[in-house]
């Protein structure tokens, strides 16, 4: 049986670190949140796009450079550029999925040691900020490696800087939080919509951006 | 017997900063090997590229086995299903493993037979005795092995046409004489199996060769089955004090202090009547470099 563009254009080793990880921040979040508290999702914002992008070096480093002139094998193929969009999207949707599991530890670890509402509003509130803030991150930064092609150091020290850019920003956000409750709720859910769409638009820019990269290696221009 | 043509090539160009690729009318003979010739920068790669489709930028019309054109290429998949193609560097992802590699020629390429890519991985002795190797790495392998893996990948297809870019470059003596081999089992395997491939290795790959295209800044300077062109030009030897006259007639000379040795059509042989000369019939290499020298820019 065939495999699919994703699973035959990254390595094995690729996938079982990125499965490794996304674990390993699902049950490192649980605790974290268990043995830390809600500070850790701070930590979490700042380390997870860090190390994404990190692995996205084995995988997609320099895809989307205009430069790039290192695919003609699949060029030599109808089926090509098919290949390529198909394993880009898979690992686009899967990243953010990665991203969303971190977070699903801390949502665990808040309905085991549930306690009170108010305590469970909170967190999730912080969630819903956190969860795109750190999508935007991962994908600006995914945006810019793969179309300078980073050396790998580059690539993790621009997203690390990028990370500390978002935690900075949302300090700043949690000040303009309005004083009441049901307004924060507000407040948040709409800050939630905005910023995922951003994201959104954001891993669609970098797809596009991918797909345009490998497109105009068939030509100078 | 009418020669068919599997590319047929009209006005292509390709303008760059400092080089132009103009090949008015380009033909390649189906069922022969034919070797493209150049010096570097000559237009090769380019025109390789632009015929494989891995350049689409370009003007001009192709005609593919006599039955497609340069639209179809991108547009109908039994276009380049049908053609093999090998590259230079930029072919492979450098972090692609060779099960990488395999997979992804299974998804590429509906007639590709991971079996023989295996065996020829093998036959070629691509990962030494321990045999094939899957979790070897592109970057890890060497230039000689990379070119090995491009040809085990193109011969374990179902192909009616090779077009290869410099095969023989980073390969060593005995693998170029394998190259050989294999080319000609490929010609031979069936009909109207054709090979194209660009060389500076002529010596090396005359005996593959069938028909020779030479090239030099942007243009076909030269073009013909090899037998032909053993026919179209002569080696010509002769003493000191004849050189200045033979110079206007020879097509390029060099001379020492025992005399002289250059290339002539073989029509103008009659112009050198009466000289103390001795000739022989040139091979391919002595042909092409002297083409070359004529119209090349290097003085």
């Amino acid at each position: 049986m065939k495999k699919t563009a994703y699973l035959a254009f990254t390595s094995f080793s690729y996938r079982l670190f990125c499965l490794l990880m996304t674990v390993a921040f699902l049950v490192g979040s649980l605790l974290a949140n268990v043995y830390v508290g809600k500070i850790a999702a701070i930590l979490l914002a700042t380390i997870m796009p860090v190390m994404y992008v990190f692995l996205d070096f084995f995988a997609f480093s320099g895809t989307s450079s205009r430069k790039q002139r290192t695919m003609n094998f699949l060029k030599s193929s109808y089926h090509g550029t098919a290949f390529f969009r198909s394993a880009l999207k898979t690992d686009i949707i899967l990243k953010n999925l990665f991203l969303l599991s971190g977070y699903l530890g801390f949502i665990i670890a808040e309905i085991i040691y549930y306690t009170d509402f108010k305590s469970f509003e909170e967190s999730m509130l912080m969630i819903l900020v956190y969860l795109p803030i750190t999508q935007i991150t991962t994908m600006l930064t995914l945006f810019i490696s793969r179309r300078l092609s980073l050396t790998l150091l580059a690539q993790v020290s621009v997203c690390y800087l990028c990370s500390m850019v978002s935690t900075l920003l949302f300090v700043i956000y949690s000040f303009l939080l309005p004083e009441e409750m049901n307004s924060v709720a507000t407040f948040v859910i709409i800050t939630f919509v905005v910023l995922e769409i951003i994201a959104i638009t954001l891993a669609v820019v970098v797809y596009k951006d991918c797909a345009k990269g490998y497109d105009s290696s068939f030509a100078d221009t | 017997m009418d020669q068919s043509y599997v590319i047929n090539a009209t006005n292509i160009k390709k303008h760059f900063k400092n080089f132009t690729l103009d090949v008015p009318e380009f033909k390649l003979p189906q069922g022969f090997a034919t070797a493209l010739i150049g010096e570097n920068g000559a237009g090769k790669t380019t025109l390789l590229n632009i015929l494989t489709g891995i350049r689409l930028d370009y003007e001009g019309q192709i005609r593919y086995f006599d039955k497609y054109s340069e639209a179809d290429l991108n547009n109908i998949p039994d276009v380049k299903e049908r053609i093999g193609y090998t590259g230079t560097d930029n072919y492979y992802l450098p972090h692609w493993t060779v099960g990488q590699i395999e997979d992804i020629s299974s998804i590429l390429f509906d007639r590709f037979h991971p079996d023989k890519f295996r065996k020829y991985c093998n036959d070629l002795a691509m990962f030494g005795p321990a045999g094939f190797d899957k979790s070897k790495k592109v970057n890890a392998l060497s230039d000689g092995t990379k070119t090995k893996l491009m040809l085990a990948n193109v011969l374990a297809r179902d192909t009616d046409l090779l077009i290869m870019d410099e095969p023989a470059s980073p390969l060593d003596p005995l693998m170029r004489d394998k190259l050989c081999e294999l080319i000609r089992d490929y010609i031979n395997s069936g009909e109207n199996k054709t090979v194209f491939f660009s060389t500076h290795n002529i010596s090396d790959m005359e005996s593959v060769t069938d028909y020779a295209i030479i090239m030099e800044q942007g243009k076909i300077v030269e073009q013909g089955f090899v037998e032909d062109l053993k026919e179209k030009y002569i080696v010509v030897k002769g003493e000191k004090e004849d050189i200045e006259k033979v110079r206007p007639i020879l097509y390029t000379m060099s001379q020492s202090n025992y005399g002289f040795e250059g290339i002539c059509l073989s029509k103008d042989l009659d112009k050198l009547a009466g000289l103390d000369i001795v000739t022989e019939t040139p091979s391919l290499f002595k042909i092409s470099v002297n083409v070359m020298k004529k119209n090349s820019l290097i003085r």
